[in-house]
């Protein structure tokens, strides 16, 4: 019998017998989506493996029941006929593999009665009898003649040469051995540096050099050790061939299979676990790549198609292509695919490019295949692949020429075995280790204005560089509460990503990184998410493995969304609220500075024309008197023929403030470190690694037009909130009307739209995109295409305002689009399109710039 | 009716009726005051703990994990099992074990000595037994030093994990 179907059945046998318990439990509990999927894929993968190692009963009676379990997966239900016949499904497997285990071939006869029953029960009828069912299975064989005689041409062209020149000779070692030496290595290690520890204390010079010797060879020994580990992936090309010929055959595709990189080594354990994301690969490609020879005639594309897998290492990591030469993915059914399912909003997809919309494919259950095949195309498959990927560190990503193929990148760590890992500290100084590769930094909160935690209603947040985090407490997660206050002073946050979640940690210290040999957790500690195992760390310390994606699931991250677009790392940071200042001297004294929004007009206005009257001064300025304020107090107005002034509007009514120079325009992120002395000024911030002095221009504005000041001020905006969220309305209700504005909240888009009927008027529009019935973007369309309602400016509220959804936010009449635990951002937004309203602020800056390069 | 006490004297057998009698080896340990009783082929060696890593969320009688010559064994203990108070003592004694495969350090007070028990020396488990005690004992043996439970090594094994409150 030949290794690949004995790893088969060892495989399915201990499958098998779980699924038939799991899909009892589903008929309890029909409820349990999960339940059903763990089946369907089981199932799948039987028929999948069937395919290509030539088992065509098995296959089809597995084609037969995976037909029915898909059935309930969608939703049908469960009902006592289903489960009878899929548990004698469940047992014929059983019976055909027990049978394959002793002859090594399938037994005689077929199950021709029971997949016309299970197809039957499907469709709703009623069972048919055996004898009726006999006419179809007779039907098969003669197909299956057919399929044979298609065209076909399998090769199988190694780029490199197959067998090495030299022949090395080689002893099966068991695994349990290595194992067993790779424990001994590490304990080796160990003892190793115990002894250089003693040693160096003592000072002894006689032990010196041979401990030393000792050193080496251990290093050396490690090493060796590892490698023998190490298998050539060409194991795992082995089994391709033949499957391609399989494929190739049941599709009538002629298929040529070129193989590179065999010799690439990487860890055994690493070699079984992607053995099956590739298979499902170079199903997918055989069958939805490849067009048929008739197609790629038409195309003028040689007849046999091409499947290339090639391995390589990069940068500690293995990298596996599997390109095919077909007609590439099509963006335009997978657009249309991910609309349907409401993968995402429509809008949202509608913005995105190429790369973004193929990423669906991975999508649970997505599938484009227009006819469901034996081969595949029941949207199992790329999902599986991309979990199982993404389970062992490693990822998938793909690229496609529309007509001239598609190339998916499978990237592997070299080894699980060895790791780095991040050792933190806990309560009581127990250390815990973190896999390194998902940690980003770690951020200490015990400076003064450095990164903190905040609290929302009990939900503590991070705040670093204007990003907002998650973060969890150690102490909590382990539930062990948070220890002593006094011990929190020396707290750290590690701050970790995991798929497109970034997240915090907040641990009692950090240690070191070291390397670490993962093993698993004993099974009497029960099932623990938490942890993904155990190691002994260079001291000879027992400490557990923390399983990143358990936290991030305990922070509610991975529920958000299942499956979300791979969004960059930069799109994260929510820019810096940053404000446009203008930069001035006035006399003697630091650089003065104010915010541009304040400021309607530059003028530079004769000194001749400046009058002294009623303790102050006043110019004549578009036919009316204008109030004037010196920014400086020494500023020498009969050594000038004409002076700059910054013309600020309160109220309607101009006033102006005497400069001497306009300096510069910047955008800062304005932060006053020392506040002011005296009323004209807010206070001293750098800007470019100068002092400068922040003026209050509202203290002009009230010295100069106290009545027009008042009346701005009374001014308040009206806003309508929108979110299906309380807790959203509820946070940030008070957040707008703390900030001035009248806050009139409502939970749903329809609600909004009574309101505007009913004739509220409101200045400006807040709504969340993503809620039940109608969604922002559809709303904001509404109230924009309704010429009755004079729709104000409309922000969009989304969990976090990438790029997508600004461009969504945009496309659908939106001014902008802000992050929900942004509140800065809010508000910013908020003022600049309520003063985009009153003051067109584009016009003055296009205005400075001018005079300044004049 | 009559009962047939049979003295605890008989355990102490001569060597050729040894032969002819099923015997039970038996590796002994103590754990509050009283001796229980392992199979001994079941037992592996027996070492100090002096370091041990808790695991947070662990089922109760786990009491963490222990470096074992460079292997991560998880460490039982017999009194938290057993529901008896845990000594508050920093060096304690394990009895490693194997269950399917997987090490095992069981903690107990003393380790005893490797005696032989007869069949016949077997009695029943006494009725008014606690019901979860009960549970983790295969059986009762009268033996010349008192009487000895036989613990039910699956039974021990078998822990329920801590109800989460999540």
């Amino acid at each position: 019998m030949d290794d690949l179907l004995k790893e088969f059945l060892t495989e399915t046998s201990d499958h098998i017998e779980a699924a038939g318990s799991q899909i009892v439990l589903f008929e309890r509990d029909p409820s349990n989506a999960q339940l059903i999927s763990g089946i369907f894929r089981l199932v799948h993968t039987i028929k999948g493996t069937c395919g290509f190692l030539g088992l065509p009963r098995l296959s089809k009676l597995a084609h037969a029941a995976e037909a029915m379990i898909s059935h309930l997966r969608d939703g049908a239900r469960p009902e006592s006929s289903h489960v009878n016949l899929i548990l004698a499904a469940i047992d014929q497997v059983k019976f055909i593999i027990s049978e394959l285990e002793r002859t090594g071939s399938e037994p005689e006869g077929d199950d021709g009665a029971l997949i016309a029953q299970l197809t039957a029960v499907r469709k709703g009828e009623p069972a048919v009898q055996a004898s009726e069912a006999v006419a179809p299975s007779v039907v098969m064989p003669t197909l299956q003649a057919a399929e044979i005689d298609a065209p076909m041409a399998v090769t199988d062209v190694p780029v490199t040469s197959p067998e090495p020149a030299a022949r090395h000779e080689t002893v099966r070692v068991s695994v349990e051995t290595l194992e067993r030496m790779m424990m001994l290595v590490s304990e080796l290690v160990l003892t190793r540096n115990q002894l250089l520890d003693i040693v160096r204390r003592r000072d002894d010079e006689t032990l010196n050099q041979p401990l030393l010797h000792l050193s080496s060879l251990t290093s050396d020994l490690q090493d060796s050790v590892m490698r023998s580990r190490m298998q050539p992936v060409g194991r795992l090309f082995a089994g391709l061939p033949r499957l391609v010929r399989e494929l190739a055959t049941q599709l009538g595709k002629p298929i040529q299979l070129l193989t590179a990189g065999a010799e690439t080594e990487v860890d055994r354990q690493i070699i079984e676990l992607i053995r099956d994301p590739l298979t499902h690969l170079i199903r997918n490609c055989a069958d939805h790549g490849i067009e048929t020879p008739a197609e790629r005639a038409a195309m003028r594309k040689t007849e046999t198609g091409t499947i290339r897998v090639s391995a390589s290492h990069e940068a500690g990591q293995i990298v596996i292509e599997v390109y095919d030469d077909g007609h590439g993915l099509d963006v335009v059914r997978i657009r249309a695919k991910a609309m349907a399912m409401r993968l995402a909003p429509e809008t949202e997809i509608g913005c995105m490019n190429d790369e973004e919309i193929c990423r669906f494919i991975f999508a649970p259950g997505f599938s484009t295949a227009r006819s469901v095949t034996s081969v595949s195309g029941r949207g199992v498959g790329m999902d599986v692949v991309r979990e199982n990927l993404e389970a062992l560190g490693g990822s998938v990503a793909l690229s496609t020429t529309a007509g001239q193929g598609t190339s998916f990148f499978l990237k592997i760590p070299l080894t699980l075995a060895i790791a780095p890992a991040l050792i933190i500290e806990g309560a009581k100084g127990q250390r815990f280790a973190l896999p390194q590769h998902c940690v980003i930094e770690v951020v200490g909160l015990d400076e003064a204005g450095g990164p903190a935690i905040e609290s929302v209603q009990g939900a503590s947040l991070l705040r670093l560089r204007n990003a907002v985090i998650p973060v969890i407490d150690l102490g909590d997660l382990l539930a062990q509460g948070q220890g002593d206050a006094g011990s929190m002073a020396q707290d750290r946050v590690v701050v970790m990503r995991l798929r497109d979640f970034t997240f915090g940690l907040r641990v009692r210290g950090v240690d070191d990184v070291q390397e670490v040999v993962v093993k698993p957790l004993g099974s009497m500690l029960g099932p623990l998410p938490l942890f993904s195992g155990n190691t002994i760390l260079g001291d000879g310390a027992v400490v557990l493995i923390l399983n990143p994606g358990e936290i991030s699931q305990r922070l509610g991250l991975e529920r958000l969304s299942d499956f979300r677009v791979h969004t960059r790392a930069e799109e994260f940071v929510i820019p810096a609220t940053r404000t446009r200042m203008i930069l001035f001297s006035a006399g003697e004294g630091p650089v003065k500075c104010l915010p541009l929004s304040v400021i309607s007009r530059v003028e530079h206005i004769a000194t001749s024309s400046i009058k002294k009257g009623d303790g102050c001064l006043i110019v004549p300025f578009q036919g009316r008197l204008m109030p004037l304020l010196m920014a400086g107090e020494d500023i020498d107005l009969t050594q000038l023929s004409l002076c700059p002034v910054l013309v600020m509007a309160v109220g309607g009514e101009p006033m102006g403030l005497i400069i001497s120079v306009i300096l510069d325009i910047v955008d800062v992120e304005l932060e006053i470190e020392i506040a002011g002395h005296n009323d004209k000024v807010l206070g001293m911030a750098q800007i470019g690694g100068t002092a400068v002095e922040v003026l209050d221009g509202a203290w002009f504005m009230n010295s100069a037009r106290p009545q027009a000041f008042a009346r701005g001020q009374v001014k308040r905006f009206h806003v309508l909130l929108i979110d299906d969220k309380t807790f959203f309305l509820d946070m940030l209700g008070p957040v707008l009307s703390v900030a001035g504005y009248d806050v009139t909240t409502t939970d749903s888009a329809a609600q909004a739209i009574m309101l505007m009927e009913r004739g509220a008027k409101f200045e400006a529009i807040i709504t969340d995109t993503d809620m039940p019935v109608m969604d922002g973007y559809t709303l904001a369309r509404t109230l924009i295409a309704d010429p009755r309602w004079q729709c104000p400016p409309i922000l969009a509220l989304a969990s976090y305002a990438g790029p997508v959804i600004q461009q969504a936010a945009k496309a659908s009449g939106m001014v902008t689009a802000v992050g929900k635990f942004d509140r800065r951002a809010l508000l910013k937004g908020l003022s600049d399109v309520l003063d985009q309203a009153t003051i067109a602020k584009q016009t003055i800056e296009t205005d400075l710039i001018a005079r300044m390069q004049t | 009716m009559t009962i047939s006490a049979t003295p605890s004297a008989r355990t102490i057998l001569a060597p050729t009726m040894r032969q002819a009698v099923a015997m039970t080896r038996i590796f002994t340990v103590k754990v509050a005051d009283e001796t229980f009783g392992i199979p001994v082929a079941s037992v592996h060696t027996v070492f100090m703990i002096d370091r041990l890593s808790p695991v947070p969320l662990a089922p109760e009688a786990v009491m963490g994990l222990v470096n074992l010559r460079g292997r991560i064994v998880t460490a039982l203990s017999l009194r938290r099992r057993l529901g008896i108070a845990e000594l508050n003592v920093s060096t304690r004694v394990a009895i490693v074990m194997e269950n399917g495969g997987e090490m095992l350090a069981l903690v107990v007070d003393e380790a005893g000595d490797v005696i032989d028990l007869a069949a016949y020396d077997q009695i029943e488990l006494p009725r008014h037994m606690t019901a979860s005690r009960a549970r983790l004992t295969k059986a009762v043996f009268r033996h010349a030093r008192g009487l000895l439970s036989i613990l039910d090594m699956d039974a021990i094994y078998t822990l329920v994990p801590p109800q989460t409150h999540s």
